[in-house]
């Protein structure tokens, strides 16, 4: 179907990397504007960029994770800001260093509302944890891809766990598909 | 896994005897048994004679009732060694007599090795531990003996698949309680077991978590009307009462109200509005202290289950 993968929208990408340069986080610190580094609370530097918005996570071993993004592209543009800004402050950082995207989360659109009971006995009981006391959406985790899906009685969908934003159109597919042999899309 | 099969070390003396098959071997007949042989009744084959007789070894013609049995108690999964157990007896002997004093020293010492010598293994002993736990927590839920047995096997299972490390064995068999009774559709309140068990919330919910998703268990979704009966003993109201309110709960969960909501609001809910219908009004902050909800929960189903009422319209959720 169509409409629903329309409807997909990624919200979320991390990745990582490394320099393959320790770093001295306090003087890092000092120098990089906008840094922030409370090692009480958290052991990185904390680096905000603003275009494309995301965070990212410097570690003293010289990886660096970068959340926030709102596509691979950005994840990568930004990265390549953090870069820069360490190549400003002397560091030595390889030309081009390895990106690896690690977790895509996106939302999705079923456009009709959903009997979660219905599914989750439909579905199998086994593969399914839903737990209205807890939670009000279903957890729904496809083998392949390997990817968790939420599932919400209004029909909006969130799907996590992918390393290419084509794992959450084959999930739709996939949900959509067995959702509509089971009769449950109406 | 480190527990020992039971069979290996120890015996059963109560042996049932069992047919090895119901149909004859050569013409497929319907084969009984009587006092003297198992023969077919179809074409007349004779299986077995010569039966081994089970039955009592003596009898106690004594005045007092006194009968010494040489078996002891039917096998069951809720112990870790399945029932299969020695006690060493004190005083007296098996046929009564007052022991010497050098042979209560020696059954004293005896005594001792055999409780030392009662686990092979951490994993039995742990097993033991839990067992435990699961038969006292199913007693202090006053649930019934199935149940009992069931969430022992479960507790078993996980062990077999390792799940006991790193989580607290009490947990574990809290969860292994709580996953029986969803399996059955007859959920046992978190409240209640988190009053029960030595664990929190936080630990009985991961072990829960883990022990469905690792094992797979077919657990049914809690569903509203199936937590009227326990809300509605506790305040305590008329049985007409609490029948509306299942009826209510039942149409509610059909209608899709309860989609994605807490069925503890819903059943809150309906109880509440089948107390006011008959006009024994209950304050919402009782009905929604008894079900583990809010107030606001409450008057938010509430306001939705009128709606479905006065218009029979299908209540979509926003």
């Amino acid at each position: 179907m169509s409409d629903p993968k329309d409807t997909i929208n990624i919200e979320n990408v991390v990745a990582s990397t490394g320099i393959g340069q320790e770093l001295d986080l306090q003087s890092v610190a000092m120098d990089l504007e906008g840094a922030d580094y409370d090692p009480e609370q958290f052991p990185g530097l904390v680096y905000r960029t603003q275009n494309p918005k995301s965070a990212a996570l410097i570690f003293r071993s010289g990886k660096i994770v970068c959340t926030g993004a709102k596509s691979t592209d950005d994840v990568h543009e930004s990265l390549g800001i953090v870069f820069d800004k360490l190549r400003e402050l002397q560091i030595p950082v390889d030309d081009d260093p390895e990106i690896t995207v690690q977790n895509i989360v996106t939302s999705a659109d079923l456009g009709r509302n959903l009997n979660l009971n219905a599914i989750a006995i439909g579905l199998g009981l086994e593969n399914i944890e839903y737990e209205p006391e807890q939670f009000p959406g279903l957890v729904y985790r496809l083998d392949e891809p390997k990817v968790v899906a939420l599932l919400f009685g209004s029909g909006k969908l969130v799907i996590t766990g992918g390393k290419q934003p084509v794992d959450a159109e084959h999930a739709v597919d996939k949900i959509v598909s067995r959702l509509s042999e089971l009769g449950l899309l109406d | 896994m480190a527990t020992r099969d039971i069979y290996e070390t120890t015996f059963d003396e109560d042996v049932q005897c069992e047919p090895s098959s119901n149909t004859c071997p050569e013409c497929n007949g319907h084969v009984a048994t009587n006092v003297v042989e198992t023969v077919c009744e179809d074409c007349g084959l004779v299986i077995a004679d010569q039966q081994i007789d089970h039955g009592p070894e003596w009898r106690s013609f004594e005045d007092d009732d006194s009968n010494y049995e040489r078996t002891g108690s039917p096998l069951t999964a809720a112990r870790h060694d399945r029932g299969l157990s020695t006690t060493i007896g004190r005083r007296i002997d098996g046929k009564g007599r007052t022991l010497s004093g050098s042979k209560r020293c020696q059954l004293a010492r005896l005594r001792r090795e055999q409780t030392r010598g009662r686990f092979q293994s951490k994993a039995e002993r742990n097993l033991a531990h839990g067992l435990g736990e699961v038969r006292r927590i199913t007693s202090a839920l006053e649930l019934g003996d199935s149940i009992r047995d069931q969430a022992c096997q479960l507790f078993r299972s996980a062990q077999n698949e390792d799940l006991l490390r790193g989580r607290s064995i009490e947990a574990m068999a809290a969860a292994s309680v709580y996953g029986v009774c969803r399996c059955h559709g007859r959920p046992v309140a978190r409240d209640d077991l988190v009053n029960v068990a030595r664990v929190d919330h936080s630990g009985v919910t991961n072990a829960y978590k883990t022990l469905n998703r690792e094992l797979g268990l077919p657990t049914k979704p809690v569903v509203p009307q199936s937590l009227i009966p326990k809300l509605a003993s506790e305040l305590d109201v008329d049985t007409r009462v609490c029948s509306r309110a299942r009826t209510l709960a039942k149409r509610a969960h059909e209608t899709a109200i309860a989609n994605g909501c807490q069925p503890s609001g819903v059943a809150a809910a309906c109880l509440y509005l089948a107390s006011r219908e008959h006009g024994q009004p209950l304050t919402q902050t009782q009905v929604a202290a008894a079900a583990g909800t809010t107030p606001a929960t409450l008057r938010a189903r509430h306001a939705e289950l009128t709606e479905m009422i006065d218009g029979e319209v299908r209540i979509t959720p926003a």
